[in-house]
């Protein structure tokens, strides 16, 4: 496994344990940065808030979001990463319960990269994260840094 | 026997314009010959006729001066008798004696006279007195005057006077003896010596004649008057005079007075004085001494006159005296001739004249007469033709004689009573067409008019003048008017105000431009009431022509409709705002249960295998049982709700119809089908070109459903097969997906399509009982129907429809009674 830090933006602490335990589960040990809210997130991208003074370009190699989030949701979070040129190529995989076609339709257009459903089965979700892991973090080449 | 007189007899003359030509001709000529000559012996008198009046006239004028020359040679040879007799010395003597016999006193001497005067006037001729005297003075010196009357005959009595108009001497009975007081003798007297009078002719009584007074002083030796000699002149002789000179000649002669009297008049005789000339005559003859002119006052029948006062031209032998005389009298001498006697040669010639001008218009017009006959009788030969032409059946045809232009006419003739006679015959052809047409036509207008005045519709004629021409029993029932108060009235005498209406200003416009117009107006009648109807405008002949429904009930029902209408709208309308609010709640449920109820879910399944995983040791072989269980549950859960919100999802879905090869979609699930399970062989046949008109995503739901379906219940068949294909089922061209599964039985077939209806357990088959749900949902939204025909181990067959157009109410309707 490559190194790279995945950040995982999950409000639910449940679904932030299983994905955790997905990830360890499949041996992939990347770092991984945990936001509660879209706004979190967007302070740890940018070095802002409570990450403060952090060194906005060292990007993660991967971006989890969920679309449900408190304060700033998912797709808003999404419209103001694409806005902003430090993170504009991020990739960013949509991790979400919801299959509404509308969902799939906004976050593709606001530029996601890939769409993921959560499963209810684990060992489904699981398998799920697995690929994630192996596509996003080992084959595939991330953007050049800004 | 009786007969009809014919047209001709009945004419009598009649209007001279229908006379024959040759009548016209020499009447018109005659005419015209009888006018010349007429106006030129008009002109020819009337010329002649004021020289002719000048001539006499003035020949008049002079034979009266002439006649007056032969009064003064007669009075003045009686005067002068006169004069010798008083010269006498006897006369003188006699005069003398009587002057010398009165007293020297004049007083005594009067009364001496009047005392004479008296007795001789009251006293018998016997008195000795009155006797003395004639014996003495009277009757002794009679010889000497008788013997003067006997040598001078124009004098038929003497009387002579003394000094004081005693009578001294008389030839005849005297009736009074004093004379003084007569006008002769006083006029006589006062004029002195030499004075002669002459009295105006009077009836003398003593002698029975006319006469004329002749006084004559008598001289005494020194020349002074001493008496008066008086002689009687009987007019006879100058009138026989007047009578000779005028009977020579044509003419009359009359004698007039001074006062207007007519003396004499030759055409009357002496003895009669006759009526006086008119007023008017006597004012033109007044204070002149001669003239002449045309009059009717002399005889008060036109006359030519001339004149001439008896004094004027008194000249020549006649001495002073003598013409005093004649001036007292004041005669005029009038020569006159009537008119007519007068004008006779002129009224002679005239006579003449007009034989001339008879014979000579005769003949002229008998001339006229022969040459227009030459002409007309061809022509009349010609008009008999022609007028036999009319009733004529065959062509009538004539020989051509005469001079050239008749010979022409009747060529001319002859062709166009043959060109006449054949189009005679084409007309009465054609004219018998027409009346058989015409009384088709006839029949077909009085069909016409009876149905049109029975008709239902109204109909009605209006003229240019807005008048109602014609009205059916309908217009009359509309208008609410009988029909005869309109006829022949105007429209805004039934209907004021009508002029201001649409539907005048549509009946102006059609009588203008003739452009018919369809429309539906309302109609205020004057009693205030409201009435619909449907016309029809339209241009005819006549003006214009209305053909009116009465559509007042449809109109209400319309109205009526169009509120319902309305008032559906209002409820559609709130009830889709209601459904909208409750799809969007609906919309936000489904969201929360895919998003909200499923991350529990994850976490119920997640944790009870990180459980096992980290945990199994410590759990015995029931309690690893258990966690398996919590975890089918929970998943069971998850599918459950994927497949309510698709459920959902296939109901709000908005839809797109387009071509659909269900074809292709069915070998694209088999595809899936085939590797979710790959060891199993199952046999599919998918007809080719299965096309329909649908949406695309909702046609792929319902059909992998019933493939899945199908799938699932032949897992335990050995030779699996299921088919995709279209046939007729239930009379109607149906597609369908057949498998030789398990079946079922049609008892429960009704409850195959209900939400969470299930067949078979979910341990022999896996599922949550809404695929068919979601299926029936999405074949009604497109209006079709779907069924299924199964026996329980033979197999399934799901039939469905879709209608070629769609049907949106139906859809509509669907998705109503889906949100209840």
């Amino acid at each position: 496994m490559k190194d790279g830090t995945i950040l995982l933006v999950e409000d639910n602490p449940d679904d932030e344990e299983l994905t955790l335990r997905a990830l360890q589960k499949n041996n992939i040990a990347n770092d991984v940065i945990v936001a509660h809210d879209g706004q979190e997130a967007l302070d740890y991208l940018w070095g802002q808030g409570a990450y403060d003074g952090r060194d906005a370009s060292q990007t993660p190699a991967v971006v989890l979001l969920d679309l449900k989030l408190p304060k700033v949701d998912g797709l808003e979070m999404l419209r103001q990463m694409r806005g902003d040129a430090r993170t504009e190529l991020l990739p960013v995989v949509i991790l979400t319960s919801s299959k509404e076609e509308q969902d799939l339709i906004n976050g593709y257009k606001l530029g996601a990269n890939a769409y993921v459903r959560k499963p209810v089965d684990f060992d489904q979700f699981r398998e799920a994260v697995l690929q994630l892991g192996l596509f996003w973090l080992v084959l595939n080449e991330p953007p050049p840094a800004a | 026997m009786f007969q009809a007189p014919t047209r001709r007899q009945l004419k009598g003359w009649g209007d001279p314009r229908s006379w024959s030509l040759a009548s016209q001709l020499a009447l018109s000529f005659g005419a015209l010959v009888t006018a010349v000559l007429a106006l030129l012996a008009w002109m020819v008198t009337r010329s002649a006729e004021p020289t002719v009046i000048e001539k006499a006239g003035g020949t008049y004028q002079a034979v009266a001066g002439g006649v007056n020359d032969l009064l003064m040679l007669y009075l003045g040879d009686r005067v002068g008798e006169v004069q010798v007799l008083q010269q006498s010395p006897v006369i003188r003597a006699l005069v003398d004696a009587g002057n010398a016999s009165y007293p020297a006193d004049p007083e005594q001497a009067a009364e001496s006279i009047r005392e004479l005067d008296r007795a001789w006037r009251s006293a018998t001729p016997d008195h000795p007195l009155i006797r003395q005297v004639i014996d003495r003075e009277i009757n002794s010196a009679a010889a000497e005057l008788t013997d003067f009357l006997l040598g001078f005959p124009a004098h038929s009595e003497l009387i002579l006077t003394d000094r004081l108009g005693a009578t001294v001497a008389a030839s005849g009975r005297l009736t009074d003896y004093d004379q003084s007081d007569e006008e002769w003798w006083q006029t006589a007297w006062a004029g002195g010596e030499g004075r002669v009078y002459l009295s105006q002719p009077t009836f003398d009584e003593s002698a029975g004649v006319i006469a004329i007074l002749l006084a004559s002083p008598v001289l005494g030796s020194d020349g002074a008057p001493i008496g008066i000699l008086r002689s009687t002149l009987a007019v006879d002789q100058m009138y026989a005079l007047l009578s000779d000179a005028a009977s020579a000649r044509n003419y009359d002669i009359d004698l007039i007075d001074s006062n207007g009297v007519r003396l004499f008049d030759s055409a009357l005789g002496i003895s009669r004085v006759g009526t006086p000339p008119s007023d008017e005559f006597l004012s033109i003859i007044h204070g002149l001494d001669e003239g002449f002119g045309e009059t009717e006052g002399v005889h008060f029948a036109p006359t030519i006159y001339g004149f001439a006062a008896l004094h004027s031209d008194a000249v020549g032998p006649y001495d002073q005296q003598l013409v005093r005389a004649v001036d007292d009298l004041g005669w005029t001498t009038v020569v006159h001739r009537d008119r007519k006697s007068l004008f006779e040669p002129v009224a002679e010639f005239q006579g003449l004249m007009t034989w001339v001008t008879l014979v000579a218009a005769f003949a002229f017009g008998l001339a006229a007469y022969a040459i227009s006959r030459s002409i007309t009788s061809p022509l009349r030969r010609l008009t008999a033709a022609a007028a036999r032409l009319t009733t004529a059946e065959a062509s009538e045809q004539i020989d051509v004689v005469g001079n050239r232009e008749l010979a022409e006419l009747t060529r001319a003739f002859n062709h166009m009573s043959q060109q006449l006679h054949e189009t005679l015959e084409q007309m009465r052809q054609q004219i018998e067409e027409r009346r058989r047409a015409e009384e088709t036509a006839q029949e077909s207008a009085a069909r016409l008019k009876g149905t049109m005045d029975t008709m239902q519709e109204g109909a009605q004629i209006i003229d240019p003048e807005w008048r109602y021409v014609y009205v059916n029993d309908a217009v009359a029932e509309q208008g609410r008017r009988p029909t005869d108060e309109l006829l022949g009235r105007t429209m805004m005498e039934v209907y004021p105000g009508i002029e201001d209406t649409e539907m005048f200003r549509q009946l102006q416009r059609c009588l203008e431009t003739g452009k018919s117009h369809i429309m539906e107006n309302e109609f205020t009648f004057p009693d205030g009431s409201v009435g619909w109807f449907d016309l029809r405008i339209q241009r005819v002949p006549e003006g214009v022509f209305i053909l009116s429904t009465e559509i007042t009930e449809r109109k209400q029902v319309e109205r009526q409709m169009r509120q319902l209408n309305e008032q559906l709208e209002r409820r559609v309308k709130e009830r889709t705002a209601e459904l909208e609010a409750a799809n969007r709640e609906l919309e936000a449920f489904a969201y929360s249960v895919s998003h909200d109820l499923r991350a529990p879910l994850r976490g119920i399944d997640g944790f009870t295998q990180a459980l096992v995983e980290d945990h199994g040791d410590q759990l015995d072989d029931q309690a690893r049982s258990y966690t398996r269980r919590v975890r089918a549950a929970a998943q069971r859960m998850g599918r459950l709700i994927d497949d309510l919100l698709q459920l959902s999802r296939v109901t709000r879905a908005g839809m797109s119809r387009e071509n659909v090869d269900l074809s292709d979609l069915a070998h694209e699930t088999v595809g899936v089908l085939r590797e979710s399970e790959p060891d199993r062989q199952v046999e599919f046949v998918i007809d080719e070109q299965l096309r329909c008109h649908g949406d695309g995503s909702l046609m792929r739901v319902a059909l992998d459903n019933l493939l899945e379906n199908a799938w699932k219940f032949t897992s335990r068949e050995p030779q699996a097969r299921i088919q995709v294909g279209r046939e007729h089922s239930n009379g109607q061209a149906a597609f369908y997906v057949r498998d030789n599964g398990i079946g079922f039985d049609m008892e429960y077939a009704e409850k195959l399509f209900g939400e969470f209806q299930r067949l078979h357990s979910a341990a022999d088959f896996p599922g949550t009982g809404v695929g068919l749900a979601i299926v029936r949902r999405i074949i009604r939204r497109h209006g079709g129907e779907v069924w299924a025909e199964a026996a329980v181990g033979e197999g399934a067959t799901f039939y469905f429809t879709l209608p070629e157009g769609g049907d949106a109410t139906k859809e509509e309707g669907q998705m109503l009674e889906t949100a209840r």
